[in-house]
């Protein structure tokens, strides 16, 4: 008896065994996909350094009131255990001065989507792999030569006065003191050298960390004339130092001199990411990234952060792309919401409709995990199972095995957005029927 | 700062005194020491020893005693800044070692090759970490390890073979060209100088440029993936203010802080080079010396060594706190 | 369908969420990954010269191991006396003042510095031995010398560091001061007296460059001690230290399986580039008198010749060029693996 119990458990150990194992790739799979990858990314790479005119990647935004309209993007990354999917045809837009947020549970590919509108995703693995992403620029009208245009203003008599007297210092040159005009990029397929002049000018982000996002070795102040000195024609280090200061002072920090020639491990997390705000504004840019801007901050760090963007959003008059995975963060800034898991936008809409209407489970789900004072239970909802990890997905839809509410439907193809109301759509078959 | 600057002093001093302990005492265990030979001299010569002139010989050298009391007498004299004379020329050991024909040529030896070693390394560690895993980096790599794969006797001799003896156009050894005269203009001698101290620098730089490289490498590397350079990228710098700047004055650090390491290096000679090439550094004669058992110059020759070799790590530690505003002295 | 489901919303504070009853394999569990395993290997073998550098290696052991098993022609130490017969002719005058010139004859002569032929695949160096068969017996010494030397300083190194690095204070104090001093002794110097002392002892000379070695690794292991017990105090501080500790896992456990495994990364590059820094060292020894004496071989002694005879060096290639090469594969070899491990166990690398 005693022996057959051990010759079944050894068997059962077995098995269990090759089980596991059948969850590793073998080495020739790797191979395989490997030398796909290596073919595919450097065809990318080689498409990111390529020298085009200008025409090439302009564009026509489909909404003129759109600042950002992004469509169909697919932000490959291709690692050795396959090609992660991590954004995979998600299409929405950001309206002229409005806050945008995107919400989700970490790796669903927010930070990706954010990563891919600043071209910024680490090489070369990861690579945006198709669809576009416009922006309407607004960038610095240039005269034949190639030159700035400056705004020249008049005095009484007629006589034109320089808005920049480099010797006088009397005018310090402004990101408005020369003429602009508007033009729409298709970021997507723009060579990477072109994204220089909108990244930070046009287009700026604000990270995650701010306690390792800032250089070490530079002072603050170094760092924040950096985008100026870069990115104003005409400006001298006394500008720069000048709009720096100004900056600061404009998100709120006390002592902007002091602040301004320290180093970054001498200030806490909280004015760490002021200064990276601050630096991020600098520039009067049309289209601000914040991705998980108050994640590693303390609570009440947070509520001041939050408010400076609400704040700042009116006084530079531009969008805010604002990535999440913290619902009231959104509840609290958004005027859009979209919802993203697993590569993909399961629902977006006005914030007012995402958080009365939740119409997707799963953003069902994520709004009844959130923890309110008025629940009367003693532990917090949570969605069962993990985000799964998106390699070689199925065709169908990715939350089935977690939803509470699936249909024999949803083995079938992956759902198509559904339009429930002007501005509100939803990714699920459970909405489908009216249509049908 | 002052008193961390103090205790550090007095740790190198401990540290001094034990490396001096040791070394005398492997020196006196060396079997056949000058007094021996100069004996086994003497009496091939015919002249006969007595055991008295022995034992005379040998307090005249100092050598008398126990190793105990030899250390002690030793250290007696340091403190008294008397460090004695070489048993071979009678000569201050001082003089012997700080002339400018053996410590001056390998001072020179070692500051040009040095300099040379971080401008051609640089640049080199650079290239290959911002272009990780492609051909310039495998090529990079390969050229840089090979120098590095070599012994420097068999290096050196390579050299000198190709260039000096096949070739013939650099001298094959020594530092000056016996036929120069005296009324040879400074210029003359200056590049004849020059022609001869080429091979030898040549030895150390490639001897030396593998590590150096492959250390930038890394560092690079590693600073690459830093999150302040998604930041700096992010600002709309282009890539090369973004290498050039951001990286590498993150990547200076450890460099500019292996600086300081760098001082033993630069007067302690390289013994094999200078012994392959015939030079007259300070590296041979201490090599030569070794081989006689010359106790004062050895024993002064490697304190000095050690001395700044406490020195540089020391300095090296000041250095980070000037170059990394991270790091603050406890 | 739509006016149901809004009202369902509603009530969503009073909807029992129920766990998916859905049987079929789950999303997460549906895709194969990598074993962590094969990722280290993955990253390893990426960089070409990884694999260049695993097949040198490889290609010297079996060389130097197997190549005597086949090539049984000549031995180590065997002279080949096989050489054409050697004479020596002098004048000489006899009583009577007639000159007349000698020949002395002598068979058995030495084919020393033959030139490669089918009876020696590498020829002959000086003493009429085959180069080809040295080349093996002096590639496994070397590589058991640097092999041995390597262990030994690992070994203290760990030892030393890790003593230092868990107890710290005083313990710590004493072997971070040791080290500073054997830092700073000059490491040829000290060979030098090291080898005239061996000398007076009395130790047969072939056993010089193996006393030798583990001497050297006496005095180098305070690199291996410094870079153990830097680690193990970061790793110290890390959570998962503290995590064991709370969890009530005895010392032993804790160092062994849970600091140990953490450190055999860097002390494994550490070792592999060591590895050719030793190779070379043995042959500088050898450089200096100080490495495996005449009738034995090793490449640091065969290539030693060219510093000596600067006949050989001009004319005879055969001689010292194949130790020469081999010393080459191994030392890059080894730096090779060292590099891609590096690059490989780094768990910072992104890629």
């Amino acid at each position: 008896m005693g022996v057959k119990d051990l010759l079944n458990r050894l068997k059962q150990n077995k098995e269990d065994k090759s089980e596991a194992k059948s969850h590793y790739l073998t080495g020739k799979e790797v191979r395989e996909i490997a030398k796909a990858n290596a073919k595919e990314m450097r065809r990318l790479e080689k498409e990111k350094r390529r020298k085009v005119p200008q025409e090439e990647f302009m564009s026509q935004m489909k909404d003129d009131n759109n600042i950002l309209e992004i469509e169909d993007l697919h932000s490959y990354f291709f690692t050795d255990q396959g090609v992660v999917k991590a954004v995979n045809g998600v299409t929405f837009s950001i309206p002229v001065n409005s806050t945008v947020g995107v919400v989700g549970e970490s790796g669903c590919g927010k930070s990706v989507t954010a990563m891919s509108v600043m071209r910024l995703l680490q090489g070369p693995t990861g690579q945006i792999v198709s669809g576009s992403i416009r922006f309407k620029a607004y960038d610095y009208k240039r005269d034949q030569d190639g030159k700035f245009v400056p705004i020249y203003e008049k005095d009484e008599n007629g006589e034109v006065v320089q808005e920049f007297d480099p010797k006088t210092k009397k005018n310090v040159p402004k990101i408005s003191g020369y003429e602009k005009v508007e033009a729409v990029y298709d970021i997507a397929k723009m060579p990477i050298h072109e994204m220089y002049r909108l990244r930070g000018r046009q287009i700026s982000m604000v990270f995650q960390e701010p306690m390792t996002s800032l250089n070490p070795v530079f002072t603050i102040g170094n760092q924040l004339d950096e985008v100026v000195l870069l990115h104003i024609p005409g400006s001298t280090k006394e500008s720069a130092k000048k709009r720096s200061i100004e900056m600061l002072n404009m998100v709120g920090i006390a002592m902007p001199e002091r602040v301004y020639a320290s180093y970054p491990h001498e200030l806490s997390g909280g004015m760490r990411q002021r200064v990276m705000i601050a630096m991020a504004l600098a520039c009067e840019p049309r289209l601000i990234i914040a991705d998980e801007p108050t994640t590693a901050l303390d609570v009440t760090i947070q509520a001041q952060v939050l408010d400076l963007f609400n704040d700042l959003k009116t006084k530079i008059n531009g969008s805010i792309l604002l990535i999440t995975h913290d619902l009231g963060v959104i509840a609290e800034m958004a005027d859009y919401v979209v919802v993203m898991y697993a590569g993909r936008i399961i629902e977006q809409g006005t914030a007012l409709e995402i958080f009365r209407n939740p119409l997707h489970p799963y953003t069902q789900g994520l709004q009844k995990s959130k923890p309110t004072m008025k629940s009367s239970s003693d532990t917090l909802y949570n969605i069962p199972g993990n985000v799964p990890n998106p390699i070689n997905m199925p065709n169908h839809c990715y939350f089935k095995e977690r939803c509470r509410s699936c249909i024999d439907k949803c083995s079938g193809e992956y759902p198509c957005m559904h339009q429930v109301s002007p501005t509100h759509f939803v990714a699920c078959h459970l909405y489908e029927s009216k249509e049908d | 700062m002052f008193k961390y600057i103090l205790k550090r002093i007095g740790i190198s001093i401990l540290i001094l005194l034990g490396v001096s302990v040791i070394l005398y005492t492997l020196l006196r265990c060396m079997p056949t020491d000058y007094i021996e030979q100069q004996i086994i001299a003497l009496a091939g010569s015919g002249v006969t020893v007595t055991e008295e002139y022995v034992q005379a010989m040998y307090r005249a050298y100092g050598l008398d005693g126990t190793i105990i009391q030899g250390y002690f007498r030793w250290l007696g004299n340091i403190a008294r800044l008397e460090f004695g004379t070489s048993f071979i020329n009678h000569r201050p050991v001082l003089q012997e070692i700080f002339s400018a024909d053996k410590i001056g040529t390998s001072f020179f030896v070692a500051l040009v090759s040095t300099i040379f070693e971080f401008m051609i390394a640089i640049p080199l560690g650079i290239t290959a970490a911002t272009h990780q895993y492609s051909f310039r980096d495998y090529l990079v790599t390969v050229l840089v390890l090979m120098g590095i794969s070599l012994p420097s006797f068999f290096f050196g001799q390579m050299l000198k073979n190709i260039f000096a003896i096949k070739l013939g156009w650099f001298p094959v050894s020594g530092v000056k060209d016996p036929s120069l005269g005296a009324e040879a203009s400074q210029a003359v001698i200056l590049v004849d100088y020059l022609r001869h101290m080429f091979l030898p620098i040549l030895t150390v730089v490639i001897l030396s440029i593998g590590s150096r490289m492959r250390m930038t490498r890394t560092n690079m590397l590693e600073v690459l993936n830093a999150d302040y350079i998604r930041t700096a990228r992010a600002k709309g710098l282009n890539e090369s203010k973004v290498i050039y700047k951001h990286a590498f004055r993150n990547t200076m650090i450890p460099l500019v802080t292996g600086l300081a390491g760098l001082i033993p290096s630069l007067f302690s000679g390289a013994m094999i080079t200078e012994s392959v090439f015939d030079l007259t550094g300070i590296g041979s004669y201490a090599l030569n010396a070794m081989q006689v058992a010359d106790i004062p110059v050895v024993m002064t020759y490697n304190m000095f060594l050690a001395v700044l070799s406490v020195t540089g790590v020391l300095l090296a530690d000041l250095m980070y706190a000037v170059v990394d505003p991270r790091v603050k002295l406890a | 369908m739509e006016e149901k489901n809004l009202n369902e919303v509603e009530n969503l504070e009073n909807i029992e969420f129920d766990t998916p009853t859905d049987a079929d394999k789950p999303l997460d569990k549906n895709i194969k990954l990598m074993s962590p395993g094969r990722m280290v290997a993955r990253r390893f073998f990426r960089s070409k010269l990884s694999i260049a550098g695993i097949s040198m290696i490889l290609a010297l052991f079996l060389f130097c191991w197997l190549g005597p098993v086949v090539y049984t022609a000549w031995g180590e130490t065997e002279t080949d006396r096989s050489g054409a017969y050697d004479y020596f002719e002098y004048e000489a005058k006899d009583e009577n003042g007639n000159q007349f010139v000698q020949f002395i004859v002598s068979g058995y002569s030495i084919n020393k510095l033959a030139l490669p032929s089918g009876e020696h695949i590498l020829g002959t160096d000086q003493i009429g031995m085959d180069i080809f068969a040295r080349l093996m017996y002096g590639g496994r010494r070397s590589l058991i010398i640097s092999f041995m030397a390597v262990f030994i300083t690992a070994a203290l190194g760990i030892v030393m560091g890790g003593l230092a690095g868990y107890y710290g204070g005083i313990v710590d104090n004493i072997i971070m001061r040791i080290c500073d001093m054997l830092m700073c002794l000059p490491t040829l110097p000290l060979m030098l007296i090291l080898g005239t002392v061996l000398e007076s002892i009395g130790i047969k000379s072939i056993y010089y460059i193996y006393i030798l070695m583990i001497l050297l690794a006496l005095f180098s292991w305070p690199g291996m001690a410094r870079l153990v017990r830097g680690q193990i105090l970061y790793l110290r501080e890390q959570e998962y230290m503290v995590a064991a500790e709370a969890m009530g896992f005895s010392t032993a456990r804790r160092i062994f399986k849970h600091l140990v495994p953490n450190i055999l990364p860097q002390i494994m590059v550490s070792m592999t580039l060591s590895l050719g820094s030793m190779i070379l060292y043995e042959s500088t020894l050898s450089y200096l008198n100080l490495g495996v004496p005449a009738p034995y071989a090793s490449w640091g002694s065969m290539v030693e010749i060219i510093s000596r005879d600067t006949e050989i060096l001009k004319n005879y290639f055969n001689v010292w060029g194949p130790p020469g090469i081999c010393i080459i594969i191994a030392v890059l070899g080894f730096n090779f693996i060292g590099d891609g491990l590096r690059d490989a166990l780094d768990p910072k690398q992104r890629r």
